[in-house]
C-alpha cells in the first residue's frame, strides 16, 4: 500500500490495486460532477472517462470545483478543468477526455466499471441509464433541486444507484413521463435552475460513498441503498421510504432481450 | 406496439431495409437509407421512426435522424437510442393512428 | 483481443445453485449462458451474460467415463435458443474446488468439438465455455469456428460488491 493511501487502508489490503484499476465515467462536469471528480482523484481512481461539451461561465463559479476566474476569462472547457483537478492530485491517472455531448461517443462508456450521471436533463439521465443497463454497468445518478414555495425555498436532492436487475430511475419515480414531457416542451433546456455548492457537495460525497461500498466494502453487513434522499432544509439524508420495495423489485423497464448489449453487433448495417 | 407486415412492407418501398427494433418497451423502425427532400446535404441519412407516443417526451410520434439540419426543422436535440446518436426536431401532433409511411411523410415534410 | 465478461452476481448465484443440484446418474451438471456483445476500443469485446439455460435432466447420457455427458437434444435446444435470438452461447459447468478454475483435459477436448458448431447457428457472434469453481470463474472465447479459443481476459461480477477477477491496468 502506498503512503498516499495509508489512511484508507481500512478499505482492504487490495483496495489500492482495485481502485487504481477501476474505470469510472463521470458524465457532466458541473456543480455535482466536478465534486465527484475531485473526490475520485483523491481516493486513487486510476482510469477516468470524463465527458462534458460545455465551457465554464461566470455563473458556474459559485459551485464548479476547480474552476477559476481565469478559466472564465478564457472560456475554458469544463473537461479541461476536471483534467487539471485530477492531474494535480494523481498525475498517474489515465484520463480520457470527451468535450462533445456524451451521446456522440457513448461507445467509450462500455469499458467502464461505474458511470456517474451528473447532468441536469431528465431525458439525458434516462438515456444514460439505458446505456449503462445495456452494458451491465452500475449507474449512480445525482439530482439536486431548489423549489420555490411562495417566498421560501426548499433544497432537495437524491442519489440513486441503478444496478442491473434492480430498480431503475423509473422504478424510483425519478424519471417520470410528465417530467420528460415538460422538459421536451422546453426543447431539452434544463439549465438556469438554482444550483449551489454545498448540496452538490453533500450529494457528490454520498454518491462516491455509494460507489466505494460497491467496490471496496468496509463492513460485511453492508447492503446497498438504492435511493438516498436529501432534505437540504432540515438538513437530513435518509434512505428513501420506498427502500424495502425497491430492494425487492424486479425492474420491468430493462428486462427485454433487446435492452442488453449493442443491438447492432453482428448485424450488417 | 406490433408493426404489421403490410405496414413494414409499405415503408420498405421508400426505405429498403426498414426493420423494427425495440428499446425499453418502445418500438422504433430503423430506416437504413432515408432519402431527404431535395436540397438537403447530406441527401441520405439513417433514420429512426417512432410511430407511437411512448410517454418519453409528450410527442405523439417522432422522427430521429443520424444528422441534423439546423436550417430546416426547429429546436434540434440530440439523443442516444439503440446505442447510437440521433438528432430530432420539434414537430408534434403527427398522429400515431396514421400508417407508418404517412407518419414518416408528415415528419419529412417539415424538412423541406 | 481484449475480452471482458460481465455477469450479474444474481445470475451467478442461480447458476451455482442449479449446477450443484444432484442428478440421478451424472456426477455434475452443465448448462448454457446466452450472451450479448459490444465492441470496446481498441479491438476488444464486452461479453454480457443474459440468461441461463440449465440442461434438462432427461438430456444427460449415462456414461461413466464422463462427469456429465449431454446428448444431441440438449444441443438442439441450445441451438434453437440461439437461432430464435441474436445471442452467443457459452457452455458452463462447475469444478468442486476453490480458486481459479482451469478446464480439464476432457473439458478442452469436448468444448473444441462442440463449441465451433455454435457458429453454424450464429456465425457473426462469439461463443465459448465458462468454468466455475466454488469461488471463482474463468472462460474461453471462440471468435470463429476455425481458430482456437482464447482466455477471457477480464471478468466482472456485477452486484454488491462488484468483484473483478484479474485486475487490469
Amino acid at each position: 500500500m502506498t503512503n498516499r493511501s495509508e489512511r484508507q487502508s481500512f478499505l482492504g489490503e487490495d483496495s489500492d490495486t482495485i481502485l487504481s484499476a477501476l474505470r469510472v465515467a463521470i458524465v457532466g462536469l458541473g456543480g455535482g460532477g466536478s465534486q465527484v471528480v475531485q473526490q475520485l482523484a483523491h481516493i486513487g481512481i486510476g482510469h477516468f472517462l470524463i465527458m462534458d461539451h460545455d465551457r465554464i461561465e461566470e455563473s458556474n463559479l459559485n459551485r464548479l470545483v476547480g474552476g477559476t476566474a481565469a478559466d472564465v476569462r478564457r472560456s475554458e472547457w469544463k473537461a479541461t478543468i476536471a483534467t487539471r483537478v485530477i492531474r494535480r492530485v494523481n498525475p498517474r491517472s489515465k484520463i480520457i477526455v470527451e468535450r462533445t455531448r456524451w451521446q456522440e461517443n457513448a461507445e467509450l462508456l462500455r469499458s467502464c466499471d461505474i458511470i456517474f450521471g451528473c447532468i441536469d436533463s431528465f431525458s439525458g439521465r434516462a438515456e444514460l441509464e439505458t446505456v449503462a443497463r445495456r452494458y451491465l454497468i452500475p449507474y449512480i445518478d445525482i439530482g439536486m433541486d431548489v423549489h420555490e414555495q411562495g417566498t421560501r425555498f426548499s433544497i432537495s436532492g437524491q442519489v440513486a444507484l441503478s444496478m442491473p436487475g434492480y430498480a431503475c430511475l423509473k422504478c424510483m419515480n425519478i424519471i417520470r413521463p410528465e417530467l420528460l414531457a415538460e422538459e421536451a416542451r422546453k426543447y431539452g433546456a434544463s439549465g438556469g435552475k438554482p444550483q449551489v455548492v454545498w448540496p452538490n457537495g453533500v450529494l457528490a460525497s454520498l454518491a462516491v460513498g455509494v460507489m466505494m461500498q460497491l467496490v471496496t466494502p468496509w463492513h460485511d453487513a453492508h447492503k446497498p441503498v438504492y435511493l438516498l434522499e436529501y432534505d437540504g432544509n432540515v438538513p437530513e439524508v435518509r434512505p428513501a421510504s420506498s427502500t424495502g420495495f425497491l430492494t425487492g423489485i424486479d425492474c420491468p423497464h430493462f428486462s427485454r432481450p433487446g435492452d442488453l448489449g449493442d443491438p447492432w453487433y453482428g448485424r450488417s448495417q | 406496439m406490433t408493426l404489421s407486415d403490410e405496414a413494414l412492407a409499405e415503408l420498405c418501398t421508400v426505405c429498403p431495409g426498414a426493420v423494427p427494433m425495440d428499446e425499453g418497451g418502445i418500438t422504433y423502425i430503423y430506416l437504413p437509407s432515408l432519402k431527404l427532400p431535395t436540397g438537403r446535404s447530406p441527401s441520405e441519412v439513417q433514420g429512426l421512426l417512432r410511430p407511437q407516443a411512448a410517454g418519453i417526451d409528450g410527442y405523439s410520434t417522432r422522427l430521429y435522424l443520424s444528422a441534423q439540419f439546423p436550417e430546416r426543422g426547429k429546436n434540434w436535440t440530440q439523443h442516444r437510442i439503440l446505442d447510437k446518436s440521433w438528432y430530432t426536431f420539434s414537430f408534434n401532433n403527427v398522429p400515431a393512428t396514421l400508417r407508418p409511411i404517412e407518419i414518416l411523410a408528415n415528419h419529412l415534410r417539415e424538412l423541406r | 483481443m481484449k475480452t471482458h465478461l460481465r455477469i450479474t452476481r444474481e445470475m451467478l448465484v442461480n447458476v451455482r445453485i442449479d449446477l450443484a443440484r444432484p442428478h440421478a446418474f451424472a456426477h455434475e451438471r452443465v448448462g448454457f449462458i446466452t450472451c450479448k456483445f459490444g465492441s470496446i476500443d481498441p479491438s476488444g469485446v464486452v461479453i454480457l451474460a443474459q440468461s441461463y439455460y440449465p440442461v434438462a435432466d432427461e438430456d444427460y447420457i449415462r456414461d461413466p467415463r464422463y462427469g456429465a455427458l449431454i446428448g444431441s437434444d440438449a444441443f438442439r435446444k441450445a441451438f434453437q435458443v440461439a437461432y430464435n435470438n441474436n445471442i452467443g452461447l457459452f457452455h458452463i459447468h462447475m469444478h468442486p474446488h476453490q480458486g481459479v478454475p482451469r478446464p480439464s483435459r476432457i473439458d478442452l477436448l469436448e468444448t473444441a468439438r462442440f463449441v465451433p458448431d455454435f457458429f453454424n447457428v450464429r456465425p457473426a457472434l462469439l461463443h465459448g465455455a465458462l468454468v466455475l469453481s466454488r469461488d471463482s470463474l474463468s472462460g474461453r472465447v471462440w471468435t470463429s469456428a476455425h481458430m482456437p479459443p482464447k482466455p477471457i481476459t477480464h471478468i466482472t461480477i456485477v452486484g454488491a460488491p462488484i468483484e473483478t477477477l484479474g485486475y487490469r491496468r
